[in-house]
């Protein structure tokens, strides 16, 4: 599967490894709806989850697509910028990518682009500041 | 155990000094200065107690984990019926809301406009740790911590969450609070 | 004979946060075109309490706690993802005993979680009696578990590297017991329910979701084998010792409220009979591994996933090495459930509306975390 990603978007895979079931791979933002659609047909038809890390020096936005099949997981990271960061969203591709997003938004200020309801989902709507950030002071 | 009753809590909607009585608590007043009378307003009292405290239909603010204790309280092994303590789905046909679980940010209105709908005479009883002060959310960003902070409590039952019989114990030492109360405002 | 079209308007409801029947607080703007739901906004949050980022300033074992409060009906589920990943990143194992009684904790607490499901599902459709019925036999369940961990609801019983005691003398007689004790019950509860001709016109037919949609909302657990799809994380990705256990998993093809019902009835006869298994097989030994003092996993990321008796519930913990996890991540199942609620919910009528988010039966605890 790993070769196959390679193979097909060469240097959009920044990376790749194997570790147990997990195939992880870091995608280069402007391929992650490729990637995804093409995982998509290989099997990985479920959207576990879509998740970030604040890791310092960038977000690292976390997806993680299951194939019922053969029982791996393809976890694919993709790197924003701590401030003002907009990625590709995936709602063409999964609809269970809505609401993810949406609170990966809240938590951590990344924008998605071309996600229908692009706002805040668990925090009030007029609330300042994104918590998940390691800026973000609790009080 | 757990369980704390504050003395005087300042509850917004009731009389706060003799000058500021309601009509019946002025004519109690009234009453109490012809021979026989204080007899009479303790008479009332009593009765007004009891009428209220062997029948508290309660609102059930269920937030979190408290809700599923209060609803083994209200079922079966425990039954809340039997203290007259019947659900009710609305504000307007309640006298006392558990307020069971995380009080969060966003819903604090929600609490605060819910007390609000409710009719006087009313009581709160704050069940759990997270509604007493915070409870293990006490850091955190987005809970409110106590529920004391938005609306007058007149019970805290401490617990994460509180086993069943201390809910009862809550609500025992709620009514023994309310037996407590007088027309005339003095406690 | 000319008839005259009168103008309609749309109008839009609010059901809850505050509700009887929402299972929590849950907010859900109806649009309405008289009584039929043309559309549903779920608004969530309104118990968003920063478990996530509390987690960052905790130590590995004061998290464990945390997690008992996310899906607060079976807090044993979310525990064991959490301990899974964390045991996985330190590389330990628990010991044999320690994975039967694990198995046999989880398992009682889908039946206690399926019972409240049942319970609080035939209240909703004004079946209170099965509400009393319910909660009473859950109380056994209770019980087992104070004996057990010293808590009813959210026990903490586990930890990374097996579980915080071993069972107490009596402890498996009182099991036992309870698994002969239930089924009959469950029997004569299916039959006042799925017999009684209002429930299964209130259920039946209501609220499809299309197995492929299931699947592409991130449906899990009976919400998902409701529609068909035969997905069970205990088969499919076994952990502790279900590859060794004999149980079956339970699909339906109706797609609808009352095939959801009967999934989880019937997961609760499979959970009898795998506890009865695991009470069988017991090993004896200890029942937590040598796990150091502080707990300091080497630095890395591992995810934790586990059959909750709601779905997929998972659990990714990042370590930097020291003793406070660098992120702790929870995927639980009923977010993305109630995400895939205005699918269910659109073109049935208000009445249904209850019977749907019923059937799929959320804990906002862990929508919101």
């Amino acid at each position: 599967m790993l070769e196959k990603l390679k193979a097909q978007f060469g240097d959009a895979i920044e990376s790749a490894e194997e570790a147990g079931r997990e195939l992880r791979v870091q995608v280069a933002p402007r391929s992650l709806v490729q990637v995804a659609r093409a995982a998509k047909d290989e099997g990985f038809a479920y959207l576990a989850d879509i998740t970030a890390m604040d890791t310092n020096d960038a977000l690292r936005v976390v997806y993680r697509l299951i194939s019922f099949a053969t029982g791996r997981h393809l976890v694919a990271s993709a790197l924003a910028p701590r401030a003002g960061g907009r990625l590709p969203s995936l709602t063409a591709v999964f609809r269970g990518a809505e609401w993810p997003e949406r609170e990966v938004y809240d938590m951590f200020g990344v924008r998605f682009d071309g996600h229908p309801d692009m706002r805040r989902i668990l925090l009030t709507d007029d609330w300042e500041g994104h918590p998940l950030l390691k800026t973000w002071q609790t009080k | 155990m757990g369980i704390a009753v504050p003395p005087d809590v300042k509850r917004p909607d009731s009389p706060e000094s003799e000058d500021s009585l309601t009509p019946l608590g002025r004519t109690a007043e009234v009453i109490c200065r012809v021979p026989g009378g204080t007899i009479l307003m303790t008479t009332v009292d009593k009765v007004l107690n009891w009428g209220r405290a062997s029948s508290l239909w309660y609102l059930t603010y269920g937030l979190a984990c408290c809700a599923i204790e209060m609803m083994c309280t209200a079922a079966s092994r425990w039954d809340l019926d039997r203290f007259g303590l019947i659900y009710r789905g609305t504000p307007r046909q309640s006298d006392l809301m558990f307020v069971a679980g995380t009080v969060s940010k966003k819903m604090a209105p929600v609490l605060r406009r819910l007390y609000d709908q409710m009719a006087d005479p009313k009581y709160v009883i704050a069940m759990g740790g997270c509604a007493c002060e915070g409870g293990p959310f006490h850091d955190s960003y987005f809970t409110v911590q106590g529920v004391d902070q938005i609306v007058p409590v007149d019970v805290y039952i401490a617990g994460c969450p509180p086993r069943p019989e201390a809910l009862i114990d809550g609500i025992l030492k709620l009514q023994e609070k309310i037996n407590r109360e007088s027309v005339r405002g003095k406690k | 004979m000319t008839q005259r079209l009168t103008p309609t308007e749309t109008m839009v409801l609010n059901m809850g946060p505050q509700h009887p029947s929402t299972h929590g607080v849950l907010r859900l703007q109806l649009t309405l075109d008289g009584e039929v739901v043309l559309d549903c906004m779920p608004v969530i949050g309104y118990l968003h309490r920063g478990i996530e980022k509390i987690g960052e300033a905790r130590t590995y074992p004061q998290i464990l706690p945390y997690t008992d409060r996310l899906d607060y009906l079976s807090s044993a589920s979310n525990n064991l993802a959490y301990v899974q990943a964390v045991e996985k990143l330190m590389g330990v194992e628990a010991p044999e005993r320690a994975k039967y009684l694990r198995v046999i904790l989880l398992e009682l607490n889908r039946i206690a979680s399926h019972l409240m499901f049942v319970a609080t599902f035939a209240n909703d459709l004004a079946a209170t009696t099965v509400f009393l019925y319910g909660l009473r036999e859950r109380e056994p369940i209770m019980d087992l578990f104070e004996m057990w961990t010293g808590a009813r609801l959210t026990q903490s019983g586990l930890r990374v590297g097996g579980l915080a005691r071993d069972i107490p003398e009596g402890f498996v007689d009182k099991a036992r017991e309870y698994c002969t004790f239930l089924p009959p019950r469950l029997d004569e509860y299916d039959r006042l329910l799925s017999g009684n001709r209002i429930f299964r016109v209130r259920t039946e037919g209501i609220g499809i979701l299309p197995p492929e949609e299931a699947v592409d909302y991130g449906c899990s657990g009976p919400t998902l084998r409701g529609s068909g799809v035969r997905y069970d994380i205990r088969r499919d990705e076994p952990y502790e010792v279900y590859d060794q256990l004999e149980f079956d998993v339970v699909t339906t093809s109706t797609c609808d409220c009352m095939g959801r019902y009967a999934v989880r009835m019937q997961e609760m006869r499979q959970s009898l009979r795998i506890i009865q298994q695991c009470l069988d097989r017991l090993p004896e030994g200890e029942v937590i591994a040598k796990v150091p003092r502080t707990i300091r996993p080497p630095a890395g990321e591992a995810y934790g996933r586990v059959e909750s008796p709601r779905g997929d519930f998972g659990c990714w913990v990042v370590s930097d090495g020291g003793p406070q996890p660098a992120r702790v991540r929870f995927r639980t199942p009923s977010f993305y459930h109630v995400a895939a609620l205005p699918r269910m919910l659109r073109g049935w009528k208000i009445g249904d509306v209850v019977a749907i988010l019923g059937s799929v039966d959320v804990v906002l605890g862990e929508v919101d975390r």
